[in-house]
């Protein structure tokens, strides 16, 4: 050792521990699992060069897919199985293990880029992982026993076999058993089944629309994509941003009168969705001069779908369910988000006016606005947001709804000698005769 | 209260002498930028124009600006197609929140957002809107009335008994301070008091929010971007009124602008401190005696009519922006 400084290190390895025990509380189930899913969709989009985000930008069709991604749990066993391709032994051995993505680069508009997710689920799920997987051309397998690796000193995983085997496609098996106790307590649960359910229906939404198949113990989920309110003189603004090797798409409008769920943004990165139906902070909700979420917008519906190339330029964490507020495409899409969502709020903020039937024409127009898909109006040119609200004239009818006891409508009809008068007809007759007394 | 024989100290507010000087400095600060590269005649227009479309026939006439966009969302469709002075002037109406959208970022634009109320949330949401799209180069001005006053504070004090009218005064007072610092607390480094809102006008909260905003749109787009500050003013036309602007660019134009002698013009405000638009009312055959006789020495005490010293120098200071108004028999 130099006592002046020189020659002297600071120890900086990462410790097992570090990946096994500590980056796993950062994650939630449900989101580990969407992590495993995002591997067999990156399988996918290598083999078949699928871009489900380009497809939606430039309004063509996805090219059809048959793929299946087939999950199943008891509270001892997690398995995931797809026919997505597979994947390489000259693959495995050089980048899906590493744990983190040293190249920072990724090809085509895959899901993974970090280089962390499949291998913090394993650590989350259980401690007993056999990973198979198989192309055209070979197949091979890795068991990892968590316990006895975090013993060894060693990081590498053995193969347990590696060889050549012909086949009509490819596709990857992973079983997961002695899983930890509290996730088989989740998996027992109705409630985390029905959530798993409900985010992989939303998260995978364009790549279920482009043919691929994903089941949950069985069952079939189908993609779910809430609609956009359009009618005439109505429509939803579209709005494409190119910058630095990133495409952002936002569309922005309502939800139709029918739809009684709370939206807000929903936001996707290479068709992946990261944020649901954000009514926070994340998405500029209460940050600077912007209205906070209010039971009035719950008819707002935003869309931003960001695209490219270059996994890492994208706004996405590491857990795929949070933005990278202070990346700079982040920043640039949420002025954009804000610029063309204010008209809509604005018209929100007059459907809901403090009197309300200073909202009446903008009601008429929303009430007869029907449901459009994302897709469709992602197919369009850039187009502004449209409200052709019908002024209201000198002449125009408003309608005045009140109550009263019946003791006291009672006692116009006796005053009036009239006792069959309908309660409307005296709410006209006492507003015209207080309208001919003091207005004329 | 101003008593009847106060009246000749003031204009008709109709004819909004201390706006016309304003538009008239900014004018000539705007034509010095061709000094430094920038022609002002190759921009285009963004403002508000009403039924007058005074700065728009001021533009064209003098900054020889030809592409014109008048926003305006009051209901007076028809009065303002009538009035535009030129055909070119495009009329959008709508409200300046659903124009941005449609504000090309590649296009050089002057724009002015002078709006006749308090700043609020509203107009930041411009500020920051328009901001995100103006492309380096653009000149933006934002001007609001500089009194501490809330949309819904309309409410009329007159015929009720003095005490009722202190209580809602005070009541007034504690909603706008909590407003306010609700509204522009993370945008004031210092905090706002309620002896800050209890003022006749809060035009020194009022510059450091919408400098903040402006900051802070700019350096989300680009941390390179600054908002070279060229106005800072402060007038009374009947409300006390704040105008700021500026250019949008970086260091380099900075730089630029310096070298060229944009800044040595005296009524370009680079800083915090405004300058005090505020003209007295004269009569023509006053005004054109006082022409006559200008210079440095001149005191009120030398004048063949009365005419307060700082009056005399408020005079002295914007005389050739001082607006003259005869009567056209049209």
């Amino acid at each position: 050792m130099n006592h002046n400084g020189q020659n002297l290190v600071a120890q900086a390895e990462p410790s097992k521990a570090f990946f096994i025990d500590m980056l796993t509380r950062d994650i939630r189930l449900s989101v580990c699992i969407l992590d495993l899913i995002d591997n067999s969709i990156d399988s996918l989009i290598a083999a078949s060069d699928l871009d489900v985000s380009q497809h939606l930008i430039a309004g063509t069709k996805a090219q059809s897919v048959k793929a299946q991604i087939a999950i199943s749990y008891t509270p001892s066993r997690f398995t995931i199985s797809d026919n997505c391709g597979g994947i390489s032994i000259s693959e495995a051995e050089k980048h899906i293990f590493l744990l983190g993505n040293p190249a920072e680069e990724t090809s085509g508009t895959r899901l993974g880029v970090y280089g962390i997710g499949m291998k913090r689920a394993f650590f989350k799920i259980g401690k007993s992982i056999s990973f198979m997987s198989h192309t055209k051309d070979e197949e091979f397998k890795i068991d990892i026993d968590v316990d006895s690796w975090k013993k060894k000193k060693e990081w590498p995983f053995p193969f347990t076999y590696g060889r050549p085997k012909k086949s009509t496609s490819g596709g990857t098996t992973i079983a997961i058993t002695d899983l930890h106790e509290v996730i088989g307590r989740q998996f027992a649960s109705t409630a985390f089944r029905t959530l798993l359910s409900e985010k992989v229906s939303r998260a995978y939404a364009l790549f279920l629309k482009a043919g691929a198949k994903i089941t949950i113990n069985g069952e079939e989920h189908h993609p779910e994509f809430p609609e956009l309110a359009e009618t005439l003189g109505l429509r939803a603004v579209r709005q494409l941003v190119k910058e630095d090797g990133v495409e952002v798409l936002v569309l922005a409008g309502l939800s139709p009168p029918t739809d009684k769920t709370p939206r807000g943004w929903y936001v996707f990165c290479n068709g992946r969705m990261v944020l649901d139906a954000d009514k926070t902070h994340r998405t500029g909700w209460n940050v600077d001069s912007h209205p906070t979420f209010h039971a009035k917008y719950n008819h707002f519906l935003g869309y931003v779908y960001f695209r490219s190339k270059h996994g890492h330029k994208l706004p996405w964490n590491t857990t795929k369910d949070d933005v990278d507020q202070e990346s700079p495409i982040y920043q640039r899409a949420l002025a954009e988000m804000w610029i063309l969502s204010r008209p809509v709020l604005n018209f929100l903020n007059d459907l809901y006016p403090d009197v309300k039937e200073e909202g009446e024409a903008e009601h008429v127009l929303f009430q007869s606005a029907k449901g459009v898909s994302p897709q469709s109006v992602a197919r369009r040119a850039n187009t502004a947001w449209k409200a052709n609200v019908k002024k209201q004239t000198d002449d125009t009818l408003l309608a005045i709804l009140y109550k009263r006891p019946k003791k006291q409508l009672e006692s116009i009809k006796e005053a009036l000698g009239r006792p069959r008068m309908s309660a409307s007809s005296i709410g006209q007759y006492t507003f015209d005769w207080f309208y001919d007394k003091n207005c004329k | 209260m101003a008593t009847p024989t106060d009246s000749f100290k003031q204009f008709d507010y109709a004819l909004r002498p201390s706006k016309q000087v304003e538009r008239k400095i900014i004018m000539e600060i705007l034509l010095r930028l061709p000094r430094a590269g920038f022609n002002i005649s190759e921009y285009s227009y963004v403002g508000f124009g009403s039924v007058a479309y005074v700065d728009f026939v001021m533009f064209h006439k003098y900054l020889f600006i030809e592409k014109m966009v008048c926003i305006e969302w009051g209901d007076i469709e028809k009065r303002m197609r009538f009035n535009k002075p030129f055909k070119f002037i495009k009329l959008k109406l709508k409200p300046f929140s659903q124009y941005i959208p449609s504000i090309r970022r590649r296009e050089r634009l002057l724009v002015w957002l002078d709006y006749d109320r308090p700043l609020d949330p509203e107009i930041l949401q411009d500020i920051d809107g328009s901001l995100s799209r103006l492309c380096p180069t653009s000149i933006f001005i934002v001007t609001v009335d500089a009194r501490p006053k809330l949309p819904e504070d309309e409410f009329d004090l007159q015929g009720q008994s003095s005490q009722q009218r202190e209580r809602a005064s005070q009541q007034r007072e504690r909603v706008t301070l909590q407003t306010y610092r609700s509204w522009f607390g993370p945008y004031s480094n210092s905090r706002i008091t309620k002896e800050l809102v209890a003022r006749a006008h809060v035009d020194p909260l009022f510059y450091e929010v919408i400098l903040e905003r402006i900051r802070q749109t700019l350096a989300r787009q680009n941390p390179s971007l600054r908002f070279i500050q060229l106005f800072n003013f402060f007038y009374r036309d009947g409300a006390p009124m704040l105008t700021v602007g500026g250019r949008i660019g970086t260091e380099r134009d900075d730089q630029a602008l310096e070298t060229r002698g944009i800044f040595e013009h005296r009524f370009v405000r680079r800083d915090s401190e405004s300058l005090q638009i505020s003209v007295p009312p004269l009569t023509i055959r006053e005004t054109q005696w006082l022409n006559h006789r200008l210079n440095p020495t001149l005191r009120a005490g030398n004048l063949t009519f009365e005419l307060e010293q700082t009056l005399l120098d408020n005079y002295r200071t914007f005389y050739r922006q001082y607006p003259t108004y005869l009567e056209a028999l049209l």
